[in-house]
């Protein structure tokens, strides 16, 4: 929270040095009305014991950029989305050695770029941050976050985000070797468990084994990749961090098939684009893109049969996804065949998951609750109607 | 250091044992130091030796050397990139043909730097493959390699032979190539020859040189004239310059960097109308951070300048008094020369900083060649290559801090003041 406030001095200091120069009196005033409103926002998540800042701050971020339709006229005039990633997430966000961005999160924002433009490929990616990627969301440096971000209360709030449809339930989970014939939490009674220092996970940790009243001796850690090499020295029994990030960990040891992630769900951690609030009409193309990528799954819609598909389908449900039927995408302010062309460039959710997450990648992590809600899974899209 | 630099009698010279006995075991303690320190060197240097040759998977490297040269600028313009290499052989050539031709050390220092770069063309132009043949990526390198020495010698050769016509080229040539080579990279119009390229595809050793070379040649002048303005005698001026100092010098670059990239968007007006003319002020990311890096290292040079200035002796002042000349002769052909000359082993410095501090620009999304290697770890094929890729990153910043360091020793010595 401190550079939050740091933040919001420097933003006075730069208010002042900026109106002192400019020149013309119309430009220093939307200047320094810019400012206040800034402030507002920045200072609010440094306080938030105080009852009447946390209501405040969300309707002053959103006015920084404003109101509903302000964000895709942005995008079109600019001729190309810019999204936000962490670059830096197997299987998520990355840029593979011919210098393409590959990854789940990416390809939502594709999916974005396709609803848009009719074309996947208009769209430019930013490495951000995690520090760096709320305050590059409400700056209007990007026009969309789709980068591995937790859903939570506080960042839906005070933070001034709305999130979209959630695209990967994550959650913290934990990793033994197969020989230790350790199968749930209790079963670590006296071990050491391996987890990355400073943390959520190893808060998270205390948290759990306390309710659970096991007693274990954490093994705190630098990074991810220090955790890995001490659970593959065998300097502790178990190693902890997210789900996803342990798949990933164990596709690079020695013998992969000798370590089992316990079936523990020990957090909840739903991740999914964002975007900022205030423009509602941005917040609804962004949600139905990510929705228009679960109904065509659902619909048995993919990249490949979606071409004979709008010509030849008789489901009314899938007439009106494509856009043959109803006008779905003019109350986006979008093509109506916006749902055709995200399926066309990009690609189902299933196919997107396959790609990225699938059993063939180095990356693979079980569907799981990650399936369509009719195969057991969390996925949903409400009625395109 | 001066000691050892002097040569030691011939007698003493000539013989290894008695340099190894004079220098590692004059005494039962020296040798004991001696073995010890032996020792432990090679408990440390074999088994990294034996990683870096045996367990290493170098293949990260070599699979995505062209990200690391160039981030994702497209494969069909990169020979503009490959035109200001040869460019700058050719005017090294002719510089090192006017200027240094005894200096054998420079030209060593410059033959590794092209050497590294002639390796980057070879992996080029291959496509990213998993099956990369050494042979392959030797082969265009070599002819690279061929294309730029050719260069570097015709440019050596234009300089022997015809020196005062070399000289009237080379100032305007260097002057002219960092605009030149800007314009390659980025392109011009829509389409053709020379189609945009926009700078969120720089990246990679590309985009840290160039971020480099900008905020050099940028802070340069700018920190000359804060310097003299901060010893001005006008208040205006002095108070500006004293304040820019200070407030820069007291802020961390990434500070700067963060309020470019982040902050500085908040400002803009969302959309700027001169009558007719409208237009989304949106300014460029890598020039936002150029800009950045060029302010910060602006007010440590005027700084390190004005060391310079403050070292000059009260009589060169009067002296240019007394023969007349105006306060900008004055500093132009009296101060400034000799001001410069002293600390340009403090600037070159500054500026082996600032090409390292070039690093900081990954924070703000930009894909420099500490940011690319960040991107190829996450890579799934080469989860856990840390050691491999950032070894490989440190040696090109060795390399290249290496290469400017060598050079500006060697040119110290001839513009040292003593030697005038």
């Amino acid at each position: 929270m401190k550079k939050t406030k740091l933040g919001s001095v420097l933003l006075s200091a730069v208010a002042l040095a900026l109106s002192a120069c400019s020149t013309a009196p119309v430009e220093v005033t939307r200047v320094v009305e810019v400012t206040r409103v800034v402030e507002k926002a920045a200072a609010a998540p440094s306080a938030p014991a105080a009852p009447a800042a946390t209501a405040a701050p969300a309707a002053p971020a959103a006015a920084v950029v404003a109101a509903s339709g302000a964000t895709l006229k942005k995008v079109t005039e600019r001729g190309k989305l810019i999204c936000g990633v962490s670059g830096l997430v197997p299987g998520f966000s990355f840029v593979d050695s011919a210098g393409k961005y590959s990854g789940l999160d990416v390809d939502v924002c594709r999916a974005v770029a396709a609803a848009v433009f009719g074309d996947g490929t208009k769209v430019e990616f930013r490495n951000l941050t995690t520090q760096q990627r709320f305050t590059a969301l409400q700056s209007g440096d990007i026009d969309v976050l789709s980068r591995n971000t937790t859903w939570s209360l506080q960042r839906d709030t005070e933070l001034g985000l709305n999130f979209a449809p959630v695209t990967f339930y994550d959650g913290q989970g934990m990793m033994v070797p197969k020989a230790s014939g350790i199968t749930k939490l209790e079963d670590l009674k006296d071990r050491t468990i391996c987890v990355q220092k400073g943390t959520t996970t190893e808060l998270n940790l205390a948290d759990q084994m306390g309710v659970r009243k096991i007693n274990y001796k954490p093994l705190s850690v630098e990074t991810a990749d220090d955790a890995t090499a001490a659970y593959e020295s065998e300097r502790c029994d178990a190693y902890t961090t997210d789900i996803s990030g342990l798949i990933s960990r164990r596709s690079v040891l020695k013998k992969p098939a000798d370590h089992v992630i316990l079936d523990v769900v020990m957090s909840k951690e739903p991740l999914g684009p964002a975007v900022r609030h205030g423009d509602d009409q941005w917040f609804d193309i962004v949600k139905w893109s990510v929705f228009a990528m679960f109904a065509a799954e659902e619909y048995g819609v993919t990249s490949q049969n979606v071409e004979q598909l709008k010509g030849s389908t008789k489901d009314n449900e899938t007439k009106r996804l494509l856009g043959v039927e109803g006008d779905m995408g003019k109350k986006l302010g979008l093509d109506n065949a916006f749902a055709y062309n995200i399926v066309k460039g990009v690609g189902n959710f299933g196919e997107v998951y396959d790609r990225n997450l699938g059993p063939t990648t180095p990356t693979a992590i079980p569907r799981g609750i990650n399936s369509l809600w009719n195969k057991g899974g969390l996925m949903y899209a409400p009625p395109i109607r | 250091m001066n000691t050892s630099a002097a040569l030691p009698p011939l007698t003493e010279r000539i013989s290894i044992l008695r340099w190894l006995r004079q220098n590692l075991f004059r005494s039962v303690a020296d040798g004991a130091v001696t073995v010890l320190g032996i020792v432990l060197l090679l408990s440390l240097v074999i088994p990294i030796v034996t990683w870096a040759l045996t367990e290493a998977r170098w293949q990260v490297v070599i699979e995505n050397i062209r990200l690391f040269a160039i981030g994702q600028y497209p494969i069909e313009y990169v020979w503009r990139v490959w035109v200001c290499v040869l460019l700058l052989a050719l005017i090294c050539g002719v510089s090192w043909g006017l200027w240094l031709f005894r200096q054998r050390a420079v030209g060593a220092a410059i033959l590794t730097a092209f050497l590294l770069l002639g390796l980057l063309p070879g992996a080029l132009s291959i496509p990213a493959t998993e099956k990369v043949a050494g042979f392959g990526l030797m082969l265009p390198s070599l002819a690279w390699l061929v294309a730029m020495s050719t260069l570097g010698a015709l440019g050596y050769a234009i300089a022997a032979r015809a020196p005062a016509r070399a000289r009237k080229l080379v100032g305007p040539a260097w002057i002219l190539y960092l605009p030149v080579c800007f314009v390659l990279v980025a392109g011009l119009g829509p389409d053709g020859l020379l189609a945009t390229v926009g700078s969120n595809l720089w990246g990679g050793l590309l985009l840290t040189l160039l971020i480099t070379a900008v905020g050099i040649v940028a802070s340069f002048p700018l920190g000359v004239l804060l310097a003299l303005g901060r010893r001005s005698k006008l208040p205006v001026v002095k108070a500006f310059c004293i304040g820019y100092i200070e407030l820069i010098r007291g802020v961390p670059l990434i500070t700067i960097l963060f309020m470019a990239q982040l902050i500085l968007p908040l400002f803009l007006p969302d959309r700027v109308t001169f009558g007719p003319i409208s237009f989304r002020p949106e300014i460029d990311r890598v020039i936002r951070a150029m800009a950045g890096v060029s302010l910060f290292s602006a007010a440590y040079m005027a700084e390190n300048v004005r060391g310079g200035l403050q070292n000059i002796p009260r009589g060169q002042f009067e002296a240019a008094d007394a023969l007349g000349l105006t306060a900008t002769q004055k500093m132009t052909l009296i101060v400034l020369p000799q001001a410069l000359r002293m600390v340009v082993p403090i600037l070159v410095g500054q500026f082996i900083g600032l090409f390292k501090d070039t690093s900081l620009v990954t924070i703000v999304s930009l894909l420099d060649l500490l940011g690319i290697g960040n991107t190829v770890l996450a890579q799934p094929k080469f989860i856990g290559t840390q050691r491999e890729v950032y070894l490989f990153v440190a040696a090109i910043y060795w390399i290249f801090s290496y290469v400017m360091g060598a050079i500006s020793r060697r040119l110290e010595l001839p513009q040292s003041a003593s030697r005038r």
